[in-house]
């Protein structure tokens, strides 16, 4: 089996980069030959589709870092190259930390990446603190996670907070007599959903929106028909969830077949799979989705990024993921570079004080470490995602979706 | 009225599990391997639809032979290399053995369609997904429909096949008693290959209608759990009682979301399951008691 | 039961090296490696005691690891100290063994394992709607956080599963046990209490696999609360106790070993066709050693002196088993 004979080599490679630190010493005076980096990834088991697109993207960012000769570290007074180390945590929070624990203490890792999805990043960016190794991670949405008070843990992605305001923005963004007055809340019973209902009322009520519904359901749930009767009758012109992939696709199944096709519908999470329409056809139209990132956006260096990987990987299409991945490892380089040394602490500082232009837009983050990313939204239309709410520019305004048999 | 419309997506859901269930019942149930890999199999039953479809362009329901063919060979490939040295075994061991053999192949074939079909989600979109046709003023889906008639036609279909066949009453023999089925003169491997092999084929059907709902590498894991409580409530042994049981356990889920909402019906039905055992311990159709 | 310098010394010596080992275990890694073994040994070698030697299937094992975890979690994190929120965590996994057992216990085969099953999932559907976020340690225990109490802890835990395990299987009512997973009707005709047994392998089994729970609870930072309710708690043990060796002592324990630490050394080493190969050695190894890795010496007998009657003998013992 080639490609087991291929891991095998790779695994040896990987061994040998790991015995560096014992080799090439941590001496002050003489420069490292790279700077590493470590990152714990779901890539086998439930969540590899998102896990390989998060890996991807770092590690395409890095080979452009290096390309350029590494990022300059003033205390060597030169260009170290920076290179990640990659492990498998199986889509298992709990092997998350045992490859965490390893990056710390046998690889001695400067900063961690996160993994992918929330239930992955919890457990790491909580060993990331206990350690004191600066975290940088995406595909994670739940703020309770960073009202913890954690110091070494940075998030430059989109919260709850902001995918609701958007979703409110792009609702806004309709002309008065299309606009939806009555939304249905799907709610997933997990932190994530949940906060997104507290914000819903608590925007709504702002800003003049009624949340006429709300319907809970939980992760293993594959009927939607009785939330989605609930909604038609209750005469709902919107709805929003946060449904998984295969959830998204029976939601939109069932609501075809219950002719149920409220003006706006926006779920967050699912539909985001870049294989979306390919798979859906024609039924995903008018969906609005996140809009962390897309392919087509004109932030500085997605260009490169874009024709790098088409060429590398020979694919068309590219996860949302990949390019927050791109981001998160530019926030980090960043850090370094300003930091001017590889001591965890002072990068820790450093990316406090981030302010940096990525690929998915301007990063800051808050006092709690939250990045404050561009608040944007897609929606699927005909074949494309076309980016409806973004503070910088967008590539399509918001389509209302007219009933399924005039479509 | 909308409680009908609950009723109809529960016989729809229901009619699925017992699809899946069926190939179980066959295997776990009559012959006695417990095949933690069933799921699994299901789930690449509907990528050999996805694959048919996307790229030969074929309607899922039309390549069900194809797939079920295909499906059929693996599994005589999988009896062969794995289970039939484990013919002998006492049920005890059979069944351990068996499950651990299944879980590692599990791994195996979860991750080979990561490599070939890429971990995300994949889905079968025919023309007429989604369509409905009126019913008494409820709405029922045309996908639905084909499934509930497949589902009576693939599990009646088997209980009539075991029952009036020679062959089927050979697999019945060689289940309860090895070396007295093997004394009578029948083929002892060569039935339980085959048989092995009918039951993998079976979850192409299934595999068919899921492929239409959504495929990924890792569902399988679920629907072994799903068919096995509906092969236990059904009554191990009993082919026919998988319909009953599995319609059973779709309408129960569907009506209850009506009451205790969407995010508990799985504790509903599970519930359910729990006390039917306490009342009948060999489930609802099975023969014997305690088998 | 006779007390030969063999049986105690060899053990003791084992104890001696374990308590020393973080001495020598430089890094943070080896040590979670190590709890994390620790852990598989006591919750496999509680299954086995129900499972192995009484023969009941108990496919619902998570239910009883996870609400032990859910209550240790609640009350050390709420300020109660550890090992009163321990005991407590502990006791629940009892009762509910309790709760569900008595009922439960007058299923049998399939049943008894379908039926535990389904007990599992629902307290795992529960938890996820009741409990649908994470539990973070307050802030002062992060700061004060150290693997080295938490490696003890464990070791303490899995070491009094085996001795406690060891002793029952031991005992007359280890033999009661084992009666019963060999014919239940028989052993209840000729005078056994199979109820009686069954209950106490069972509220065993469940308190050791809740004071696992509860150390679990101790060990993580920050977890999903679901997490320590997913199906895989029921499933990984038993695969552990079959491919060691059911209804032996040495079996979950050699069994635990090997996985996890293949699991490790593949996931470091293989990259993205790390589970498929494991995959491929599990199916190898239950193929060539059908009774379990602790069968390997005898397999490897057989094979080696196959001229000799012996290999005839084997063979039928195989069939006979």
């Amino acid at each position: 089996m080639r490609k087991g004979k291929f891991g095998i080599v790779a695994g040896i490679v990987c061994f040998s980069l790991c015995l560096m630190p014992f080799v090439v010493g941590q001496s002050r005076a003489e420069a490292p030959a790279s700077i590493k980096v470590g990152a714990s990834i779901a890539l086998t088991g439930k969540f590899a589709g998102g896990g390989v697109d998060v890996a991807d993207g770092y590690k395409i960012a890095m080979k452009h870092i290096n390309e350029d000769g590494g990022i300059y570290v003033k205390e060597y007074d030169k260009k170290i190259p920076i290179e990640i180390i990659i492990y498998d945590d199986e889509s298992d929070p709990n092997k998350t930390v045992a490859r965490l624990e390893k990056l710390h203490s046998i690889d001695k890792v400067a900063a961690y990446l996160g993994g992918f999805s929330s239930a992955m990043n919890t457990a790491g960016l909580a060993i990331a603190e206990k350690n004191k190794v600066p975290w940088v991670g995406v595909t994670i949405a739940a703020e309770g996670v960073f009202s913890q008070g954690f110091k070494y843990t940075f998030a430059p992605c989109m919260f709850s907070f902001m995918e609701v305001t958007a979703f409110f923005d792009a609702l806004d963004s309709l002309p008065k007599d299309q606009r939806p007055k009555k939304i249905a809340n799907f709610e997933l019973q997990s932190d994530w959903g949940i906060e997104c209902g507290k914000y819903l009322k608590k925007f709504g009520a702002e800003r003049g929106y009624e949340i006429a519904l709300t319907e809970k359901y939980a992760g293993g749930t594959s009927d939607f028909s009785s939330l989605i009767m609930a909604a038609k009758t209750g005469g709902c012109d919107a709805v929003f969830s946060v449904p998984t992939p295969p959830q998204s696709m029976t939601l939109i199944k069932q609501m075809k077949e219950l002719a149920y096709a409220p003006p706006v519908t926006c779920f967050i999470r699912g539909p985001d799979l870049s294989s979306y329409w390919e798979v859906m056809g024609k039924d995903a139209n008018y969906i609005l989705t996140c809009g962390e990132w897309t392919a087509d956006m004109k932030y500085p260096g997605n260009e490169k990024l874009v024709t790098d990987f088409r060429a590398e990987k020979n694919k068309e299409i590219i996860g949302m993921q990949v390019g927050c991945g791109y981001g998160a490892v530019q926030v980090l380089a960043d850090a370094i570079e300003r930091a001017g040394t590889l001591k965890r602490d002072a990068i820790r500082d450093a990316l406090t004080k981030t302010d940096l232009m990525t690929v998915r837009g301007r990063v800051t983050f808050d006092e709690r470490n939250i990045g404050l990313v561009p608040y944007s939204l897609c929606q699927w239309q005909n074949g494309k995602l076309e980016v409806v709410t973004n503070p910088d520019y967008t590539t399509a305004k918001v389509l209302p979706a007219p009933p399924w048999d005039q479509r | 009225m909308e409680i009908g419309q609950f009723v109809i997506y529960g016989v729809i859901n229901g009619s699925i599990y017992a699809l899946v269930a069926v190939g179980l019942a066959l295997i776990m149930g009559i012959m006695g391997i417990f095949n933690l890999a069933h799921g699994a199999m299901a789930m690449i039953g509907a990528y050999i639809s996805f694959w048919l479809f996307q790229d030969a362009g074929i309607d899922p329901f039309l390549s069900i032979p194809i797939s079920m063919g295909i499906l059929f060979i693996i599994g005589l490939a999988m009896y062969k290399g794995l289970f039939a040295s484990m013919k002998a075994f006492s049920p005890g061991q059979k069944i351990r053995n068996s499950m651990l053999v299944s879980f590692g192949l599990v791994l195996i074939i979860e991750n080979v369609a990561v490599l070939i079909w890429t971990a995300n989600e994949q889905r079968v979109s025919t023309a007429y997904s989604g369509l409905t046709f009126d019913l008494a003023g409820l709405r029922m889906p045309y996908i639905g429909l084909v499934t509930i008639i497949l589902a009576v036609l693939v599990i009646f279909g088997l209980h009539l096949f075991l029952k009036k066949t020679f062959f089927g009453r050979s697999i019945w023999a060689i289940s309860q008693d090895y070396q007295c089925a093997k004394l009578m003169g029948i083929h002892v491997d060569r039935t339980m290959l085959i048989a092995f092999g009918i039951g993998m084929s079976l979850t192409a059907v299934a595999g068919a209608i899921i492929s239409q709902y959504s495929v990924s590498p890792s569902i399988g894991l679920d629907w072994v759990n799903k068919s096995l409580i509906i092969v236990v409530l059904a009554g191990v042994g009993s082919i026919g009682g998988v319909f009953y049981a599995g319609l059973l356990l779709g309408v129960l889920e569907s009506v209850s979301a009506y009451f205790v909402g969407v995010h508990y019906t799985g504790v509903v039905s599970l519930v359910i399951l729990l006390v039917i055992l306490v009342f009948r311990p060999q489930g609802i159709f099975a023969r014997e008691a305690g088998r | 039961m006779s007390l030969k310098p063999k049986k105690v010394v060899v053990p003791a010596l084992i104890m001696a090296v374990l308590f020393a080992l973080p001495v020598f275990l430089k890094g943070d890694y080896y040590l979670t490696m190590v709890c994390s073994l620790f852990l598989y040994v006591t919750i496999s070698q509680g299954w086995n005691l129900l499972g192995g030697y009484t023969g009941q299937i108990n496919v619902g094992q998570s239910a009883f690891f996870g609400i032990s975890a859910l209550v240790t979690r609640l009350l050390w994190a709420g300020g109660i100290p550890f090992i009163p929120a321990l005991l407590c965590g502990a006791l629940a996994s009892v009762v509910l063994s309790l709760v569900i057992g008595i009922p439960a216990l007058r299923l049998r085969g399939h049943y008894f394992a379908i039926g535990t099953l389904a007990v599992a999932w629902i307290a795992f559907l529960a938890v996820e709607n009741l409990f649908p976020g994470v539990t973070f340690l307050p802030g002062k225990y992060v700061a004060t956080y150290s693997l080295l109490p938490r490696y003890y802890l464990f070791l303490v835990i899995m070491l009094s599963t085996i001795i406690v395990v060891s002793l029952v299987v031991h005992s007359r009512m280890g033999l009661a046990m084992e009666s019963i997973r060999e014919d239940e009707d028989a052993a209840q005709a000729s005078g056994v209490n199979i109820t009686k047994y069954k209950v106490i392998a069972f509220v065993i089994s469940s308190f050791f696999v809740g004071l696992a729970g509860g150390a679990y609870a101790y060990f993580h930072v920050s977890y999903y609360w679901y997490l320590p309710f997913i199906l895989m708690w029921c499933f990984e043990p038993i695969l552990i106790t079959f491919i060691g060796g059911v209804g032996t002592i040495w079996g979950p324990i050699i069994g635990a070993f090997c996985y996890v630490a293949l699991k490790e050394v593949f996931a470091l080493t293989l990259g993205e066709v790390n589970v498929l190969i494991f995959g491929a050695v599990f199916i190898f190894i239950i193929l060539f050693f059908p009774k379990g890795i602790i069968g390997v010496p005898e397999k490897l007998r057989e094979y080696l002196f196959r001229k000799e009657k012996g290999s005839r003998a084997a063979r039928q013992k195989n069939m006979n088993v």
